[in-house]
């Protein structure tokens, strides 16, 4: 049979996600260095020998190549999977990646009631989440999707506010913006393919309970 | 340096986003699958029913999902009255059995192929328009007949040779048993959860819900009973102290049932029984079955028992059915390495005047084999060229008293009733 299919994502979530793989003894090397985006790596158990692929991914892309099977798993922030709205099995949060989603604006905009502004434009990575949080208050906005440094617009005058994810917020301060409101809690999370999740259960079982055993132990 | 400009297609020869032209060997493919289900569909004894490609708005919607609806093509008559493509030959089964074939001897045993519409983001295998091909048994509520659905799901897998594949069979009846005194919104992130077996969402929602006891215990539990008749053995003994225990229960031994019979047909090999199966809730009242195979990330057939239909077109009938991706499936065979069907003609024939000519090549096509007749002049030599290139197996020539057969093995002289002899093994 063919190996799992794993997609990791690039940037800040791929050393602790390696490391969880490393942990439960793969020699996960990708993104240390090298260009390479697909590697397949064994590991011993007892005495059998697995073997699993891994592949490099955007983070926006995981739950794309998870949903179409290309990757029986992967492991995204759950901010980027709600963005991506895919339909795929979250059966573990992994508890790194911690952040939070955020409606942050200049200091001008504090203690405003957003239901008595008309025309407000709120600039974002997150256009579908923006849109939903806003819909669900029964507020019109107009959403301003961006690609990056979102702290930007509101400087500039391109939005009254942004949408983000925020970690400790340092970035936001330092560009002198305030958080107005949590949205949502976001940390990484593994995903599967749910025709995966049916013709390979055993595998994935035994991976999901070696992944939890890693995590309560405080892995990475 | 040179430069290229782009040729853009003008839009009379581009087509709308979603839908494709299918021709050559892709339409073979297609056709060649609708063949084989047409055929294994009427030996297990369904007959097929046509409806018409659009309807009214209105009767189309019956029992289709909020989603459903807002993805479904609609225009207007010239009475102003709101017509849709269907998105889904139930309904229009539904309404055909219970309007025009309810007096008919029951169980009825009806199947459909055809195109359905849905405006939706296309996605592997499903365009906008897509070939939906599926079964609907009416008028038996029984393991018996939930077995023969799936069984003869598991059949047209296999007449499509399709191989490796898996099928989830769930039970509707005893999620709807487990969460019936749940208040809709409290349900739907329960189901939520449960569907995307996202367990901190779960306990998220049980919480909220303020569900708690055997109750929060089995659905808590319900994304993982997957597996053998032994999960069952496991969830009856969990249901034991629910309010609807009795119902509960008895939807699990129903389910075993049609485990047994499904024993029976050969197939359990196939089955994977999955109680955290809970899509289509509003909709489903008993089992439903979803078909995966490797090489695809969704399903190619899905379908359950939905006994609160037909009801909606004025006849209470109990019914379960399964619709197929044929596209899904096509896609699924060619990652499996099923060859394509040959499309090439079996013999290419020199033009000729001669109505003994034309009557030969009438027989050689009436013993079944794809005979072309060159129309454009050519001779011998350039035909010969031409079915090298096509991949055309041989050319054959009126010399103007025999026949002269050109194929790998070389030129030969035939009488007329040695080639007919011949031409019954080209086509075999």
């Amino acid at each position: 049979m063919n190996p799992l299919t794993i997609a990791l994502p690039k940037g800040r979530l791929l050393e602790p996600a390696a490391s969880l793989f490393r942990n439960l003894g793969w020699c996960c090397d990708l993104g240390n260095g090298s260009r390479q985006l697909l590697t397949t790596e064994t590991r011993k158990v007892k005495t059998t020998e697995e073997t699993m692929r891994f592949l490099l991914v955007k983070p926006a892309d995981v739950p794309v190549y998870v949903e179409y099977g290309a990757a029986d798993l992967g492991i995204v922030g759950q901010d980027v999977l709600r963005e991506s709205g895919r339909d795929v099995y979250e059966p573990l949060t992994l508890g790194f990646g911690q952040c939070r989603l955020t409606l942050a604006g200049t200091p001008s905009q504090q203690g405003r009631d957003f239901r008595l502004v008309g025309g407000l434009r709120v600039a974002t990575k997150y256009p579908r989440l923006t849109h939903a949080h806003f819909q669900e208050q029964g507020l019109s906005v107009e959403v301003i999707p961006l690609a990056g440094s979102i702290e930007l617009a509101p400087l500039v005058g391109l939005a009254d506010l942004l949408v983000d994810v925020v970690e400790t917020g340092r970035t936001l301060r330092e560009n002198g913006l305030v958080e107005l409101q949590t949205i949502a809690a976001c940390q990484a999370t593994l995903i599967v393919n749910r025709v995966s999740h049916r013709l390979r259960l055993a595998e994935i079982r035994q991976l999901l309970s070696g992944l939890e055993a890693a995590k309560q132990r405080g892995v990475p | 340096m040179t430069t290229t400009t782009k040729p853009t297609l003008s839009l009379r020869c581009q087509l709308p986003h979603g839908v494709q032209d299918r021709f050559l060997v892709e339409a073979a493919r297609r056709r060649r699958a609708e063949a084989a289900l047409r055929q294994g569909f009427a030996r297990w004894g369904y007959q097929e029913v046509i409806p018409p490609t659009f309807e009214y708005y209105e009767n189309l919607t019956v029992g289709a999902s909020a989603e459903l609806q807002q993805a479904m093509y609609r225009f207007f008559d010239h009475e102003g009255r709101t017509l849709a493509l269907r998105a889904d030959f139930t309904p229009q089964v539904a309404r055909v059995a219970a309007t025009k074939l309810f007096d008919q001897p029951m169980p009825l045993r009806c199947f459909y192929i055809g195109s359905v519409f849905r405006c939706e983001e296309p996605q592997a295998g499903r365009k906008r328009e897509f070939i939906q091909a599926g079964i609907e048994l009416i008028g038996a509520n029984t393991p018996a007949a939930d077995a023969e659905i799936v069984a003869l799901a598991i059949a047209a897998l296999e007449a499509l040779q399709l191989r490796d594949f898996q099928i989830n069979l769930g039970q509707m009846a005893f999620f709807r048993a487990l969460t019936d005194d749940l208040p809709g919104d409290a349900l739907l992130p329960i189901r939520e959860a449960i569907d995307h077996k996202n367990n901190a969402r779960l306990v998220e929602a049980l919480d909220m819900a303020g569900v708690t006891g055997s109750q929060r215990d089995l659905l808590c539990r319900l994304p993982d009973l997957i597996g053998g008749p032994e999960i069952l053995d496991e969830t009856r003994a969990l249901s034991a102290s629910l309010t609807e225990a009795s119902r509960a229960i008895a939807a699990l031994d129903h389910l075993a049932q049609v485990y047994h019979l499904l024993r029976a047909y050969g197939v359990v090999e196939r089955m994977i029984l999955d109680l955290g199966e809970v899509r289509g809730m509003d909709y489903y009242t008993g089992i439903t079955f979803r078909g995966v195979a490797p090489g695809l990330g969704w399903p190619i057939v899905s379908g359950g028992r939905y006994d609160d239909l037909i009801t909606q077109f004025g006849r209470p009938l109990a019914a379960v059915g399964f619709g197929l991706g044929i596209e899904r499936a096509l896609l699924v065979q060619t990652r499996q390495g099923m060859p394509a069907p040959s499309i090439a003609p079996h013999v290419l024939v020199r033009g000729c005047e001669h109505p003994a000519c034309l009557a030969l090549v009438d027989r050689i096509r009436q013993a079944g084999c794809r005979v072309e007749v060159d129309v454009l002049g050519q001779d011998e030599a350039a035909l010969v060229n031409q079915a090298r290139q096509r991949g055309i197996p041989r050319t054959l020539c009126w010399t103007g008293d025999h026949w002269r057969l050109t194929d790998e093995k070389g030129k030969r002289a035939l009488t007329e009733a040695a080639l007919l002899q011949e031409a019954e093994t080209w086509c075999s």
